[in-house]
């Protein structure tokens, strides 16, 4: 089998190296650093008004989280406190926050859902269990992948390709995923499918 | 680049207090990263769904899946 001997005794398939390429498949010259990210913009709040929305949605939902009474009280006390400055509290009610927490889309991928619908076959004898509809809540997959793919948090502790770790005496070394039998034969099968 | 998809699943009891919910959390990880990263809860291993839990009234059904 062809392997890439390297530095540090890892071995690679001979064409599965990892090795950045642009857009079209063509292989980049090594060391060519990565395109800019695009930039973000410190003072885009939305769907949040600014950051005293953003801080208080984060405090009183995921820190606290706080009941629906509760945060209808508290916004009230705001307001009224505010309304001496002909101004008014950061939300109208709970139902505000929480549209406006569902509407945030930055850095996330959006919640979706979908009902099992009940068996059409179903024998009249079939238990309760499976006379019943379910609603199932869900992270469209292909956005997650993406969002774990671009997370630059991630640089350098990242397997482009499967390898395989060998020490000074020649013993296989295994630690992350990428360094198993399982990963290497997945890779090198996929790849095989690709070239019929 | 070849992207391994790992995905698992386990019972969470989410609140004793308000009525004992259950829910069954899909999580998604990739492959690439190294294993330090996926344990330490930056973002790596992300819940993608919550699974429907049927209820059974039998304790101990002899078949899961027929009675």
């Amino acid at each position: 089998m062809c392997m890439v001997f390297l530095s540090r005794a890892l071995c690679y398939y001979y064409s599965l190296t990892g090795q950045p390429c642009d857009e079209d498949g063509n292989y980049l010259p090594l060391n060519t650093p990565p395109l800019p990210r695009a930039p973000t913009l410190n003072d885009d709040w939305s769907p949040y008004e600014d950051e005293v929305q953003y801080r208080t949605a984060d405090l009183l939902y995921r820190r606290i989280e706080m009941s629906q009474s509760n945060i209808d009280d508290l916004l009230e006390l705001w307001a009224l406190s505010l309304m001496k400055h002909d101004n008014l509290g950061p939300f109208d009610s709970y139902k505000h926050i929480y549209d406006t927490i569902d509407a945030t889309h930055v850095g996330d991928a959006p919640w979706k859902s979908f009902q099992a619908c009940v068996d059409v076959d179903l024998p009249d004898d079939a238990p309760s269990w499976r006379q019943r509809s379910y609603d199932i809540y869900y992270h469209d997959p292909d956005v997650v992948v993406i969002n774990l793919l671009n997370n630059p948090d991630f640089n350098g502790q990242f397997d482009m390709t499967p390898y395989v770790h060998l020490d000074a005496h020649g013993h296989r070394q295994w630690s992350d995923f990428m360094s198993a039998n399982f990963s290497y034969r997945c890779s090198i099968c996929l790849h095989l499918l690709v070239l019929i | 680049m070849y992207v391994a998809v790992i995905l698992g699943s386990d019972k969470t009891t989410v609140s004793i207090a308000t009525g004992d919910t259950e829910y069954h959390p899909v999580y998604l990880s990739i492959g690439g990263l190294h294993n330090a990263v996926r344990h330490a809860h930056r973002n790596s291993l992300i819940p993608i769904a919550f699974l429907a839990i049927p209820k059974s009234r039998k304790i101990f059904p002899c078949n899961y899946f027929s009675c």
